[in-house]
């Protein structure tokens, strides 16, 4: 669905960014790119969604080359940027003027979306928080029903009931043949929706792999003490002891400790 | 080349309509500003009490030519959303092709302001001669004659007529395609630009002028003039005309090009 192939890129007058980066995406998945700070990101979703053009390289969206935007790879993806602004108009407005543009947007969604994000379609969109902005935006992206859907950093700017409201959208609402891409250095707010995860650093792919995967490879915990533990791959201290990160066992599995992963991939401890 | 990626009536229509439902605030807005501002220089000139000079199509003629400077304003601040990267995010990724958000542009900014203008000019005119005869009294309408959009290019011959409504699109297309080169203060910038395009041009007549006219001194140009056997213009007349003709031909597919490379 997505596949890039030997990508390189930079901004006038910067270092690369990238250089001969590879990776591919499939439909089903739900993947949380995942980077530091200026590892570049957001820039990786600006050459899907066709903003920038990369200087070597291929990407493949849909089987579309993203920089050609053409109207049939434009109605079939979805971007919510990092940053947004809208037109002085009402959520009503904003909907009538744009839904059509999107042949499969689905209506009765968007409504079910607004119930769940307390969202009235009489509201001044100019008028609304950051956060409700945010969720009108998300909840507009996931109604458009297109089969590409790239959020960077998606929970910027949520409180804490709607990160979990937004999860709970999302997870509803993406289908089989829909692949959503998510930005975000906030690892924790995305933990339990992803099942792919992709670390960037440095403009190399550090890390790839499905969720499942990653269960049946490591195991996490909190412990309060180290002594007796052998074979540990990361540590991190917490309040209650120590976050660790083990080799799984056939006996036990755990859930992803998302941040404890992502710090140990930065660390190069896997 | 599949067609309907580069242009669907249907698409066409529903970006039309995409902006209009956008911006019909900034355009009533703006219609409103230019009839209230067409209104209120036509009647501050025309005359309010006798004897005055007639006020006549030649009257009319200036004051339209300058108020084009509000229409070029208009034109230039096409792509409104060129001017900020967020907002150029969201255009860009509009399910439409780059030749239909052009078009869109184009219908409403050039075809659409030069419309309005010459139909909000023709209001505005009719409305302060109307006023001014009601309020004034001792004035008669044969001092302030009727516009008549027909009379103001009577006797003048086609040749003549042609270049100076063709110079006056073809500032308009550097108005709304040179914009796409900008982001911030895009309008201030293609005004520049174009003093900066007619001072090399100048340039590059001096220097012509020196290589062909060795006579010639300092910073001046050397002109020959002389008629042409088979046009019926001189030679200065026919480089001007091209100009005029040909730059609008140029800079609309250089719009175009620029938009479809652009880059946020």
């Amino acid at each position: 669905m997505i596949e890039i192939n030997n990508l390189s890129f930079h901004y006038k007058k910067k270092s690369p960014l990238y250089s001969d980066f590879s990776v591919n995406f499939e439909c089903g998945h739900i993947v949380g790119l995942l980077g530091k700070n200026g590892a570049g990101k957001s820039t990786l979703l600006s050459l899907m969604a066709g903003l920038i053009s990369p200087q070597q390289g291929q990407i493949s969206v849909n089987g579309f080359t993203p920089f050609q935007r053409k109207p049939s790879f434009l109605s079939d993806i979805y971007m919510v940027p990092e940053e947004f602004t809208f037109p002085s108009i009402s959520i009503a407005n904003y909907v009538k003027a744009f839904s059509p543009l999107y042949p499969m947007f689905d209506h009765e969604k968007l409504e079910k979306n607004f119930g769940e994000f307390e969202l009235k379609a009489s509201s001044n969109l100019n008028q609304l928080s950051h956060g409700q902005r945010k969720k009108f935006l998300i909840a507009f992206a996931l109604s458009s029903c297109c089969r590409v859907l790239i959020l960077d950093e998606p929970t910027n700017g949520l409180d804490i009931p709607s990160k979990s409201q937004f999860r709970k959208i999302l997870v509803s609402s993406v289908s089989d043949d829909q692949l959503v891409v998510i930005s975000t250095h906030q690892v924790k707010d995305i933990d339990t929706i992803i099942d792919k995860i992709v670390v960037v650093d440095s403009g190399k792919l550090v890390y790839e792999e499905e969720t499942d995967q990653i269960t049946q490879k490591l195991y996490f915990e909190t412990v309060a003490s180290l002594s007796g533990l052998e074979n540990i791959l990361y540590q991190e201290s917490c309040p209650m002891g120590y976050r660790i990160m083990l080799p799984a066992t056939t006996e036990k599995e755990s859930s992803i400790d998302l941040e404890l992963l992502f710090n140990a991939i930065i660390n190069k401890s896997i | 080349m599949e067609t309907n990626q580069f242009f669907s009536l249907k698409r066409f229509y529903l970006l039309l309509r995409n902006d209009l439902l956008i911006n019909y605030k900034t355009y009533l807005f703006t219609l409103i500003g230019a009839f209230i501002v067409g209104f209120v220089i036509f009647y501050m000139n025309m005359p309010k009490r006798v004897p005055a000079n007639s006020f006549d199509n030649n009257e009319y003629m200036e004051i339209a030519a300058i108020c084009l400077l509000g229409l070029g304003v208009f034109i230039g601040l096409s792509f409104p959303e060129m001017n900020n990267k967020i907002k150029a995010t969201n255009y860009l990724l509009l399910p439409a092709s780059t030749f239909e958000k052009f078009l869109v542009q184009f219908t409403l900014r050039f075809v659409g302001g030069i419309l309005l203008f010459i139909l909000i000019l023709w209001i505005d005119a009719h409305l302060a001669r109307w006023s001014i005869l009601n309020t004034h009294k001792g004035l008669d309408a044969t001092i302030i004659e009727e516009v008549n959009i027909r009379d103001m290019f009577k006797g003048a011959k086609l040749h003549t007529i042609l270049p100076l409504i063709f110079a006056i699109l073809s500032l308009g297309t550097y108005l709304f395609s040179i914009r796409l080169f900008f982001k911030k203060n895009a309008l201030v910038k293609t005004v520049i630009s174009f003093g900066l395009v007619l001072y090399c041009m100048f340039c590059l007549m001096v220097v012509f002028s020196h290589l062909f006219y060795p006579q010639t001194t300092g910073f001046n140009v050397e002109l020959k003039e002389y008629e042409l056997t088979t046009l019926p213009f001189r030679n200065v007349e026919l480089w001007f005309y091209s100009i005029m003709y040909l730059s609008g031909l140029f800079l609309i597919p250089l719009g175009y090009f620029k938009l479809k490379e652009k880059q946020v």
